[in-house]
Order: structure tokens, then sequence, then C-alpha cells
């Protein structure tokens, strides 16, 4: 430890002395720590709004529209697929230009057929996709579908209606689906 | 003569200096800046405000009156005038239209009464937005009039009335259908 004169000991106080902050000192910038609160608060809300819009989506469809010239690339010799679903209270009637499709969809049948009846109460919404899957493989060019329903069915299983035509497991089956209002 | 040979160099003296001065305590207020989070955070906000306020999904509440059905559809939801059908009323870009009773539209509310199909409220109102969308197709080429809809309706809602609504905006030119789901992997929904 090296001795210090007095003038040097003086120097040394007078370079090193400590003066503690005033309240002026420490306390002249706006407390932000609440408002910070806020912000994160705020931004947690809305990234939980944000992954709440996540679970929606839509699904798509349009009205059939009328013309005289036909729809589509289909050369007019080529023949028409026109297939209808229509949802009753019962089950489900699955149409083409040959008919309505008897159960299976193999073949077609006459009268008043249910091509994929309830099983259990609950629409057979697999047995409904089965049987457009048929259909597709004899039709692989045809995308569109008109689906229609009873007047007291509801919406829920016209969009499960939807869902089982439009494609089975990533594979399209008819993703053009034409919503028939008030035709029979 | 031997006190001043004995007296401590200056070098001595400043690291004195240094050592006194680091045994003091920093004082507060020279910890984390947190400014540069603070802009961050403010930034962020400002970001997800803008895109919350931008969705049409922010209009979307559902309650015991609307509830959405379940579809196994991935498509994102777009930009469309919204229509509202819950079990109590239709409600058009945030305005109700007419009040349906237990999902059903009154006779006197359309054309032709119990067995009509057009909603003549929803004919009018369809017919102004309509008529609106082609006016701001003419004035501005980049933005054409695309007949869209959004349709957010009560999975209990009947076929008769979904119908009557979609005849309805076929007669004003929207043929163009988005049905708002709720995304699920299987058919008819989690339950």
């Amino acid at each position: 430890m090296p001795q210090f004169s007095a003038q040097q000991r003086a120097f040394i106080r007078k370079h090193s002395k400590y003066e503690e902050p005033g309240p002026d000192e420490t306390d002249d910038e706006l407390n932000i720590i609440p408002f910070l609160d806020i912000v994160v608060n705020l931004i947690m809300f809305l990234l939980m709004i944000t992954s709440a819009i996540a679970f929606y989506s839509q699904l798509e469809a349009s009205l059939p529209t009328y013309s005289s010239g036909g729809v589509g690339r289909r050369a007019s010799d080529e023949p028409q697929l026109n297939l209808s679903v229509f949802v009753t209270q019962n089950g489900i009637t699955v149409t083409g230009s040959g008919g309505k499709l008897a159960p299976g969809c193999a073949t077609t049948s006459t009268g008043d057929v249910l091509t994929v009846p309830k099983r259990g109460g609950d629409y057979d919404w697999e047995g409904l996709r089965s049987c457009v899957s048929t259909v597709k493989g004899e039709f692989p060019d045809e995308t569109r579908v008109t689906v229609s329903a009873d007047n007291l069915v509801e919406f829920q299983d016209l969009v499960s209606a939807m869902d089982a035509v439009r494609e089975e497991e990533g594979q399209e089956l008819f993703p053009d689906v034409l919503i028939s209002a008030g035709v029979r | 003569m031997a006190e001043e040979e004995e007296q401590a160099s200056m070098g001595a003296v400043k690291r004195e200096i240094r050592r006194r001065i680091a045994k003091h305590p920093e004082p507060e207020g020279h910890g984390l800046n947190i400014y540069p989070m603070m802009d961050m955070m403010t930034i962020l906000l400002v970001f997800m405000v803008m895109q919350f306020a931008s969705s049409s999904a922010a209009a979307i509440t559902q309650s015991e009156e609307l509830r959405i059905p379940y579809s196994t559809s991935e498509i994102e939801m777009g930009e469309a005038t919204l229509i509202q059908i819950s079990r109590n009323g239709i409600v058009v870009d945030g305005d109700t239209i007419l009040e349906l009773r237990n999902g059903l539209v009154d006779p006197s509310q359309k054309q032709g009464g119990g067995t009509g199909f057009l909603i003549t409220p929803l004919f009018r109102e369809m017919g102004r937005i309509r008529d609106l969308q082609k006016l701001i197709e003419q004035r501005s080429p980049s933005r054409p009039f695309k007949g869209a809809v959004q349709i957010v309706a009560d999975e209990r809602t009947p076929f008769r009335t979904l119908s009557e609504v979609i005849y309805t905006l076929g007669q004003t030119e929207f043929s163009n259908l988005q049905f708002v789901t709720n995304k699920t992997g299987s058919i008819g929904g989690p339950g």
C-alpha cells in the first residue's frame, strides 16, 4: 500500500466522492412498466383471437347457371353425367343422367329408392363418399355435382354432404359444387 | 526530502481513486434498457390490430343463436359481403335485415307468401350492395364485381330458409357462395 501525502489524500477524496443521486436524477423518466403490461396483455389477447380465426375455413359453392350452349369444355357428343345428390330426412339419393343410383351405386333403379339410407338414425357420409367415388371412377373428367336437400334438412347435413362429394383422402372427387335452391 | 521520496506516484493515486469509485453502488436506472422491446411490442400491437380489423372473421361471433357447422374444407376465409343467418335473424354486413322465427322466414317477408322464395328485404339490400359494388367496379376496374358472398349460417338452419336466401342472392347476381365453417378432421364435426 503506497503512502499518500496529505495533498494526495485530499485529491483522492475529492475525485472519488460519491454523491447519492437526488430524486430528480433517478425519477425523471416516465414509468412505462404499466404501459408495457397493457401492451403485453393486448398482444396475448390478439394472438388468441388470431388463432381462433385460423379455426375457420370456407366451403365454396355456386348456383347452377342456365345456358343454351352448355358449360365447360366437354364435346357435345360425350355423355353428360349431371350428378346430383339429394339429402332427404331418411337418407341420400344420388342421381345421374341414367337415373337414380341403387344402393351400392353400381346400377340404376326406379321408384322411391334411397342410394345411401341412414344407418342407426345418422347419415352415412362415408357411404355417400364411397358411392360418388365409384361414379368418379367411371367419369374421371367430371368435376361438377349438384347438391340439394329436403326443406327440413339442417345446414350441417348439407355441409357434410358437400364434404363427402368434394374429396376422398386428398383425392378430388367432385369439387365444383352447385347448390340447387328451390328446385326438386 | 525523505518524505517526498516516499510519496506515492500519480499512477497509484489514480488507481486508488478508481478503486474507491468502484466501491460505490451503481445508481438505479442504469439497468436493462427496455425501450427497444417497447418499440417492438408497439409495432407488433399495431400490426395485429390492423390484421384483426381487416379480417372478416372478426365480425363472426358464435353464440347459442349462431353455431357454425363443421367441415373438412381447408380453404382459408376470403373477403366478401358477409351474410349471417342465425336462429333469429339475417344480418348483412352488420345490419339486421329481417328477423327469423326458429330459423324460418316469415311468409309476409317473401314475394308470393308462404310458397315464395324471394325474400323482399334481403333482395332490396343485396340489390343496393350489388349496385354499389358495380359502381366501384366502374370507377376502379381493379376491383371487379365478383358476385361473392360469405354465408355464416347456424348449423340448424333448415334448407328451406337457406334455399330462399340463396335464391334471393341469385336474383341479385350473387352466385359465388362461400360458406364459413369450423375446421374439423372428420365429416360432421368433432362430436
